[in-house]
């Protein structure tokens, strides 16, 4: 659509479009100072958030690194949960250990085949011991072994020969290389009573060779050393999911580009912030209880209170027939003009949140932040477009952004347990979005925080 | 070079484009600057400011619709903030017509270059509002917003600028009578 022109007007902006002016050359240097210098700006911006995110992790490894070189016996406890033991009364062991000539004493003779045994079994007067060969052996053992096993007084029917059996069975599922001078010391075996047949499962309990799911016996430690080798914390990594709903208190700034203007004056008059609604599923996973990473899909809504009063604003008035529907009279009415709306600016949002939580019996304690990035940003309501002229949102697109860009978060919670792997919580958390949610083309820039308080659930498998 | 590839490659920061499009916009931004500032030099900060925004702001750009419209848009704008950051147009309905010396000038004569004296003669108030609707196209709703005043004031002033103008070209018509 072209405004109307008279011959005149036309002959000027014909004339005016294809005009050209020159332009010093320090121009472009000057543009190209500034580009450089705003350049330099986001890559610091970048390098600092990435320098923040290194030192984050770095700190995070610090804390789990003493965890993971941690021994203690409360280790060997929640092993014992993991395994099953079968144990005879330490009464019987007396008897049960008699000469090695007696029927309890079997010899199995190692296979012809040179096996490397990581851990050779010699016999000793009256019990077993356990050998472990060392890298610096000159040699090999090649051997018959000789083996006690002690009797056993459960109804299980192995005997002793399929035990060495089925040692030696596995052992040939694995190149003989894998074992030359091997050392399991890392594979520590829980605590034992010497001279017990103890049933195993697990993957890190026994030496590879002997295989999974299979019995072994139980051999008394040759020395203290070896029997308090460390073992490996096990990490338990859990995963969870939850659900929480909240309420905010929204903190608008409003800023315009250049001096103030009416437009900006009328619309902090006309504009005043209630609340925040929030809901929020989320997915993550919690490592030993401690910490946790989740993320999922945040919906959020903003509510503005839109209010504008005119006093000496005039309306026109009809008055038409009840009959005919016509008008019959118009008349002009001068009073106040007042139009309340309820702006809502409605977010779907994706957040990211590194935590970290501490258990005091059924309560736990945390503090997680984190980074959300927004997929989907409306609005509707009224805005006030210029001194008296009232538009609504929902026809103006060159006033907000399709997006609100990220926002940074961090927040508080407290939970209780109410029932095994499932805690009620409530959250404080600040919110902040950096970037404005008008466009860069309005006069007014606009950035939000929020301050929420939420309650939910979780649930941990 | 193609003007989207241009800008395509603008977005990616790349300086030689940035410099390409630039010299594709400068002699006309310069025009428009020059059309709508007080003076040169104002011209040329707003035309600087100009280049920066658009080089920032590329991302919000509508490939679909012409360039040309948008940067000058965004030019336009500049020169206003550059002009409501000085106190030039403090305040629109203020500004009254003054007596112009070009109007009585024996030199001038209805040419293109006394056109171009003639608009330039037009108190500040009416020239930006003359330009934005007869040159620019802009309807009065986007000179409203863009000045930040009413609609009807925007109305009010182009009919000023053009009785000016039509006082200007008659009075002149007389002088050669």
């Amino acid at each position: 659509m072209t405004n109307k022109k008279s011959p005149i007007e036309d002959r000027i902006a014909g004339l005016y479009r294809q005009q050209k002016a020159p332009v010093p050359e320090s121009i472009w240097q000057n543009i190209e100072i500034s580009l450089n210098a705003k350049q330099k700006k986001r890559r610091r911006s970048i390098w600092l958030f990435i320098s923040m995110m290194t030192l984050f992790m770095i700190l995070g490894t610090l804390a789990v690194l003493p965890l993971l070189r941690k021994t203690h016996k409360a280790d060997i406890a929640d092993r014992d949960s993991a395994f099953e033991y079968r144990h005879d009364k330490i009464a019987n062991d007396a008897s049960e250990i008699t000469d090695t000539s007696s029927q309890s004493t079997e010899q199995a003779i190692a296979s012809s085949r040179r096996i490397s045994m990581p851990e050779t079994i010699l016999k000793t007067d009256g019990t077993t011991s356990l050998i472990r060969n060392q890298r610096s052996s000159a040699k090999p053992v090649e051997s018959n072994m000789t083996v006690k096993v002690t009797s056993q007084s459960n109804e299980r029917n192995t005997t002793p020969s399929d035990k060495i059996a089925a040692v030696d069975e596995s052992a040939t599922r694995y190149p003989i290389s894998a074992f030359d001078g091997g050392v399991h010391i890392e594979r520590s075996v829980p605590q034992q009573i010497p001279g017990q047949l103890t049933l195993m499962e697990g993957r890190d309990i026994y030496p590879t060779w002997i295989g999974p799911n299979r019995e072994m016996m139980s051999l008394p430690w040759q020395n203290q050393h070896e029997k308090n080798a460390g073992i490996i914390r096990q990490h338990r990594l859990r995963p969870f999911i939850g659900l929480s709903a909240g309420i905010g208190l929204p903190f608008r700034k409003m800023v315009n580009h250049s001096v103030e203007s009416e437009l900006y004056i009328g619309r902090q008059g006309t504009e005043h912030p209630l609340y925040l609604t929030n809901i929020q599923a989320d997915a993550g996973l919690l490592l030993d209880d401690s910490w946790s990473i989740k993320s999922g899909i945040e919906w959020q809504q903003a509510v503005e209170q839109f209010s504008y009063k005119k006093f000496d604003a005039t309306r026109l008035e009809y008055k038409t027939d009840d009959i005919t529907g016509r008008i019959d009279d118009t008349s002009l009415v001068r009073g106040l003009l007042t139009e309340q709306f309820g702006n809502k600016y409605t977010m779907l949002n994706i957040p990211l949140y590194l935590g970290y939580e501490k258990r005091f019996g059924r309560w736990v304690f945390g503090i997680d932040g984190g980074v959300g990035f927004n997929i989907h940003f409306r609005t509707s309501g009224k805005v006030l477009v210029d001194d008296q002229k009232i538009q609504s949102l929902d026809n103006r697109h060159d006033i907000y952004a399709s997006s609100t860009g990220i926002s940074w978060r961090v927040g508080a919670s407290c939970l209780r347990s109410i029932a095994p792997g499932t805690m009620v919580y409530a959250r404080l958390m600040c919110m902040a979005y950096p970037d404005s949610w008008t466009l860069s083309t309005h006069p007014n820039e606009i950035r939000y925080r929020f301050l929420t308080a939420n309650v939910g659930l979780r649930k941990v498998f | 070079m193609n003007e989207h590839i241009i800008i395509q490659n603008c977005l990616r920061n790349d300086r030689k484009s940035q410099k390409m499009l630039y010299e594709l916009y400068y002699q006309l931004m310069m025009a428009v600057c020059l059309r709508y500032c007080k003076d040169e030099y104002m011209a040329q900060e707003a035309l600087q400011n100009g280049f920066i925004r658009v080089f920032s702001g590329l991302h919000t750009y509508d490939s679909n619709k012409p360039f040309g419209p948008w940067i000058r848009k965004i030019m336009i704008n500049c020169c206003l903030d550059q002009l409501s950051r000085k106190s030039v147009m403090a305040n629109l309905d203020d500004i009254m017509p003054t007596e112009s010396t070009t109007i009585h000038d024996p030199e001038f004569e209805i040419t293109d270059a006394g056109l171009t004296r003639l608009i330039e003669s037009m108190p500040i108030g009416y020239r930006t509002v003359f330009s934005m609707y007869v040159i620019d196209e802009m309807s009065h709703l986007e000179i409203a917003e863009a000045l930040q005043i009413s609609e009807a004031t925007s109305r009010s002033q182009l009919f000023k600028a053009r009785n000016y103008l039509k006082a200007a070209l008659t009075n002149k018509r007389k002088l050669f009578l």
